[in-house]
């Protein structure tokens, strides 16, 4: 919403500066977004005087107009329509600057000089008006530069108005916010209108109402032999400083009392009305109609029209129709000043897809009392801009009345709200600055609620106005002694910090993804069925992310692009997709995903690094579950379409799946475009939660002496080490503490199809010292139980 | 003719630099004593500088004397402070090069915006709030209608939503974890609720599909506005410095009545206007305001009994004040030399 100083300052005094306004506007709710100032981009034009006009020989559509500027007489070439004798006009001689640095030089037009031109208010930069040239009173002065003739700059103030406060979509309704801060009352503007004795509303319409609730209340009134044409430079001006376009003397009157009142108005060609009625209902189903912009809209049947005796001519509360609008012929005009119903208004107009400046205010709500002072002061203005006679009183049709609110304000809620200690007076006398009227009554308020302030409809919505208006910065800051220290812990989210801390320690960095990718990738990276956006922001961002994969993949090739080869990243976020049994609910689960590429680690100048494995990421997951206090964790091959088929792995916590972990496939290395190979893992965070234990219990340390051993087997290439572990342990009896694999060997030294494999055992008792015999009859049993299990030998 | 004294002054400077020079040049504490020498010892640079003390007019004499001494015991402490615990370096050393680069250690580093969250979050545990979390795609029910949002209102088009069905909404705000909270609990309530959230906002510098929200809600016997202003200055004392001063202007909200915006005082220009602040000394944060009772009739609130305050803040604005972030793009592009950065 724009306004501008001037225009406030019709209905309100004050003096304050553009940025104090702009403050005091912001601390009363109407927040300010911009203030800025109308400026004119021309130099050096003057005002001139059109003394002949002569049609040019060659071209027709072309005059030659002899204009005097004061100090002489120029022969002028304009192809404008409406220049004449007599008139006053903006003209930009040689040397003048116009708008976008145009610079005007002498011209030769079809054999014409021309040392100038007229101009229009488009070329100056005043409007958007390139189809005449301006022209100006009477009163403007020959020979005068023009930015003396026109107004100073005006200052527009550009305000944020809230859903709720449709009263200050209106220059007055602004006003009286600022009467209310200065405790004034705002001037209303005139509607002292000359009605006609001869004509009678009653003769010319007849307005019957078939919805009543979406159209509680339809007034018109109606004049007669008006001429239409452009609108004075004054209204021009309003409108064009607040945004709004000129058109023509009467729709330009409708927008400037919509833009002063917050009432939307609109304007019928009477002539066009069939049986000079006025119908409200709603549309037929699968009607069509054709709006002044020209489209053509297919109605359901809840839609509002506005119809003649015959047919639709208008989409009520959102723009008129094609077929009754105002043209150059207009003589005769019916005009409509109607409440309609907030849902139905938005509902069209956010089903047609078209927002004006009526629809946005019948869909917030405008003033049910305000409907005839909107419609006598379009009536005085269009008089008084296009002429014509107005007929006595107006039509009035008012089936669903709709009451004055009234409310019962108890102080001591204010108070208990508010933390303020204001008295039921000064509760009082703040309402009454806001134009609400207030009855005394014991310990509480009877409050009567302006119409115009749709909003107030509870004892609540009151004490915002009286917080509002005594202001936020009156109130003083409590702090709370008592800081309840009894409230539980969320501990699941403590858990997830737990989990990113002990990553970021493994030298992780922590990626921070937007959720949303293509189908294609939402599918290519999982199995289930992905959730997709009915209205996305575009087809790569339209599917939530199935798994946290794509995403981040794509992270790893924007800095793999930029040269970082090597990468540690992982993120913690949702996942979400369609359960498999029931196919109508969704699923959302928290994910962790880490991801490796590149080298193990970066190159330095004593020591090589090498490629990053498969073993790489194991050791983290594992590391990471370890971290956690879990153990009994086994990895399970498996088949994953994203995955290597030998590098994908399962991973269990006590037989309970957790996520899995592998490395990319080279075909979905190719979705991504990525070269080098990528080792993924994806856990479930919430799964992983319910293994883990936030108590801990301190083991002592053992204080007895260990005593270290290596065992190098050879056995059958394709057996598992896990197995070869567990049995180990198995056979490893009470003083085995600990098994490490250090080698894992094939090649030349064993057989074709054999392995070697190297662990360090370590043998230690918490209540003695072992004897190194004791440890070879450990060991000795050990290599029996590999021999026997997996015809395993000692390697010599 | 006696020598200049502003010349011989202009000399001790840059035989000062030339000392500094050779310090920090010197990758070797036990080479000390050979710049000790060169500068402090009998034949050093110094000790020909006070000869000139009888050359100079007497009035300049006490002035260059001073001069002396004060460069003399810098020069010595300057040696001394290297030379500590060092012994006299012996000529059959090895040369062993510690300016080689160690190897760095890898460390991980925390996403920034987490780094702020986690600040939030710590400064709300610290005043007794809990944290609650909910799942970021919503029903309508609770993104909208519980809080006051009915369908076909104006108040909807504050927030550009995602729609996955006509009733399940990608979540633009954490304010629906406020409802599930009171469901299930009874008051008093202290919680904040941060997470991700989505608006259909096209992409520029200040705005992006997906952000973090943390809202805050207070529910008790007896919480007033002034409780919610203390809160939030309290936060912004927290969160940057002493000298933050707020500010609350009315505003709209479907969920608090009555609703307000909250800006703090610019923290670079601390409020006298600057770029950051577009001049006007003050930077919004975000929203808040008295729980609406039309809320608490959704969650079977009492609300002659109970009040409750709620408020509002984006992790991303915060994040781009304190790092000074100017595009927050940034954040998503996840480029490792940004993220490295924290």
């Amino acid at each position: 919403m724009k306004v501008t100083i001037d225009w406030l300052k019709k209905y309100v005094d004050f003096d304050y500066t553009p940025n104090e306004l702009a403050e005091k506007l912001t601390l009363l709710g109407l927040e300010v977004d911009s203030i800025s100032e109308i400026k004119y981009d021309f130099e050096n034009v003057i005002i001139g005087e059109i003394k002949s006009v002569k049609q040019h020989a060659q071209k027709p559509n072309l005059s030659i107009c002899e204009v005097n500027i004061g100090s002489k007489s120029l022969n002028l070439v304009c192809g404008a329509p409406n220049v004449s004798p007599g008139i006053k006009v903006p003209v930009a001689t040689v040397g003048a600057r116009l708008p976008k640095d145009v610079v005007i030089k002498a011209a030769t037009i079809h054999g014409i000089e021309s040392p100038g031109m007229i101009c229009s208010e488009a070329e100056l930069g005043i409007s958007h008006q390139s189809d005449v040239i301006m022209t100006l009173t009477n009163s403007a002065s020959v020979g005068a530069d023009l930015k003396s003739y026109l107004n100073k700059g005006e200052t527009v103030i550009e305000m944020d108005i809230t859903p709720n406060r449709p009263d200050c979509l209106g220059v007055i309704g602004v006003a009286r916010e600022i009467a209310a801060l200065k405790n004034a009352k705002v001037k209303k503007p005139d509607v002292d209108l000359n009605e006609s004795n001869d004509l009678s509303i009653n003769d010319f319409i007849d307005v019957e109402i078939k919805n009543p609730e979406s159209c509680p209340r339809y007034t018109a009134c109606y004049i007669q032999g008006i001429k239409v044409g452009p609108s004075p430079r004054w209204l021009i001006q309003k409108l064009e400083a607040v945004g709004l376009r000129t058109v023509n003397n009467v729709v330009d009157v409708t927008n400037f009392v919509m833009m002063e009142t917050g009432q939307p108005l609109h304007a019928f060609d009477y002539d066009l009305l069939a049986d000079h009625k006025i119908i409200v209902k709603h549309a037929d189903p699968g009607e069509k109609f054709i709006t002044l912009d020209e489209k053509e809209h297919k109605l359901s049947d809840e839609r509002l029209m506005i119809c003649d005796g015959k047919r639709s001519i208008a989409l009520a509360g959102v723009m008129g129709g094609l077929n009754s609008e105002i043209t150059h012929d207009t003589k005769n005009v019916l005009l409509e000043s109607a409440l309609f119903e907030s849902i139905n208004i938005r509902k069209t107009s956010k089903l047609l897809d078209i927002t004006t400046d009526s629809s946005k205010r019948f869909e917030r709500g405008v003033d049910p009392d305000g409907l005839v002072f909107a419609l006598y002061r379009a009536a005085l203005l269009i008089q008084e801009t296009a002429g014509g006679e107005v007929a006595r009183g107006y039509f009035d049709c008012y089936p669903l009345k709709i009451e004055k609110r009234k409310i019962k304000l108890s102080i001591d809620r204010v108070n208990r709200l508010l933390g303020t200690k204001l008295n039921i007076d000064e509760a009082a006398g703040l309402l009454e600055r806001l134009e609400f009227s207030t009855k005394k009554e014991k310990d509480y308020l009877l409050v009567d609620v302006p119409t115009f302030r749709v909003d107030i409809e509870r004892e609540v919505d009151l004490i915002e106005e009286i917080s509002r208006l005594y202001g936020f910065d009156k109130i003083d800051p409590k702090i709370e002694a008592n800081i309840p220290l009894t409230l539980p812990v969320n501990m699941q989210e403590k858990f997830d910090q737990k989990v990113r801390d002990n990553i970021i320690r493994m030298g992780y960095n922590e990626i921070l993804t937007h959720s949303m990718v293509s189908l294609d990738l939402a599918e290519q990276f999982s199995v289930n069925k992905p959730v997709s956006i009915k209205n996305p922001l575009s087809e790569e961002m339209g599917t939530l992310r199935t798994s946290i994969i794509p995403g981040a993949l794509q992270i790893i090739k924007w800095n793999k692009n930029r040269k970082i080869k090597n990468q540690k990243v992982f993120e913690i976020g949702n996942i979400f997709y369609y359960d498999k049994a029931e196919t109508h609910r969704h699923v959302e689960q928290r994910k962790v995903a880490f991801f490796r590429t590149g080298q193990n680690k970066a190159d330095s100048w004593c020591e090589k690094a090498r490629q990053s494995t498969f073993y790489d990421l194991k050791g983290d997951v594992i590391s990471l579950i370890e971290s956690l206090g879990i153990s009994k964790t086994k990895v399970i091959l498996t088949e994953v379409k994203y995955l290597k088929k030998n590098q994908a792995v399962n991973l269990f916590i006590n037989n309970n799946p957790i996520g899995y972990l592998g490395a990319l496939s080279d075909s979905a290395l190719k979705i991504i475009d990525i070269e080098d190979d990528v080792f993924v893992a994806e856990l479930d965070i919430d799964q992983l939660y319910q293994h883990f234990s936030w108590e801990k219990k301190a083991n002592p340390v053992i204080k007895y002496p260990s005593i270290k051993r290596d065992l190098a087997i050879v056995l059958d290439h394709t057996i598992a080490e896990a197995l070869v572990e567990e049995k180990i342990w198995e056979a490893g009896g009470n003083y085995l503490q600990s098994v490490e694999i250090f080698d894992v060997y094939r090649g030349k030294q064993v057989a074709a199809n054999q392995k070697s494999f190297a662990f360090n055992l370590t043998f230690q008792s918490n209540e003695r010292t072992l004897t190194e015999t004791e440890v070879d009859g450990d060991l000795t049993k050990i290599l029996k139980s590999l021999e026997s299990q997996f015809n395993a030998r000692l390697r010599s | 003719m006696n020598p200049d004294i502003k010349e011989i002054l202009s000399q001790l400077e840059q035989l000062k630099q030339n000392f500094l020079d050779e310090i920090s040049n010197n990758l070797d504490a036990r080479n000390t004593e050979d710049i000790k020498v060169k500068y402090l010892g009998r034949k050093g640079k110094l000790s020909s500088f006070f000869s000139l003390l009888g050359k100079v007019t007497p009035e300049n004499k006490p002035l260059l004397g001073q001069e002396l001494n004060r460069l003399k015991n810098f020069l010595q402490s300057e040696v001394d402070n290297l030379s500590k615990s060092v012994t006299k370096k012996s000529k059959k050393d090895d040369f062993f090069d510690i300016s080689l680069p160690g190897v760095p250690a890898e460390i991980g580093t925390k996403h920034p915006l987490y780094q702020v969250l986690d600040e939030i979050k710590s400064i709300f545990t610290s005043l007794g709030f809990t944290t609650e979390t909910g799942p970021e795609l919503e029903t309508d029910f609770y993104n909208f209608e519980a809080l006051n949002i009915p369908k076909d209102h104006p108040s909807r088009d504050l927030q550009d939503t995602f729609y996955i069905t006509d009733e399940l909404v990608l979540r633009t705000h954490t304010s629906p974890v406020q409802i599930r909270t009171m469901k299930k609990m009874k008051p008093p309530i202290r919680m904040i609720a941060p997470g991700k959230c989505y608006r259909k906002d096209s992409i520029d510098a200040t705005h992006f599909p997906v952000f973090h929200q943390v809202e805050g809600l207070c529910v008790d016997v007896g919480v007033t506005f002034a409780d919610l202003k203390g809160i939030i200055w309290a936060f912004a004392k927290r969160l940057f410095g002493e000298d933050v001063k707020i500010r609350f202007r009315p505003s709209f909200f479907p969920f608090t009545e009555p609703s307000a915006e909250y800006d703090f005082s610019c923290v670079k220009c601390n409020g006298k206007g600057c770029n950051i602040c577009k001049g006007t000394g003050w930077l919004e944060i975000s929203g808040a305001g008295m729980v609406d009772p039309a809320v608490f009739k959704y969650v079977d609130y009492d609300s002659d009994k109970y009040t409750g305050y709620a408020f509002g803040m984006g992790v991303e604005r915060i994040a781009m004040l304190k790092y000074q972030v100017a595009d927050i793009r940034d954040f998503y592009e996840n480029d490792l030399r940004f993220l490295k950065q924290f």
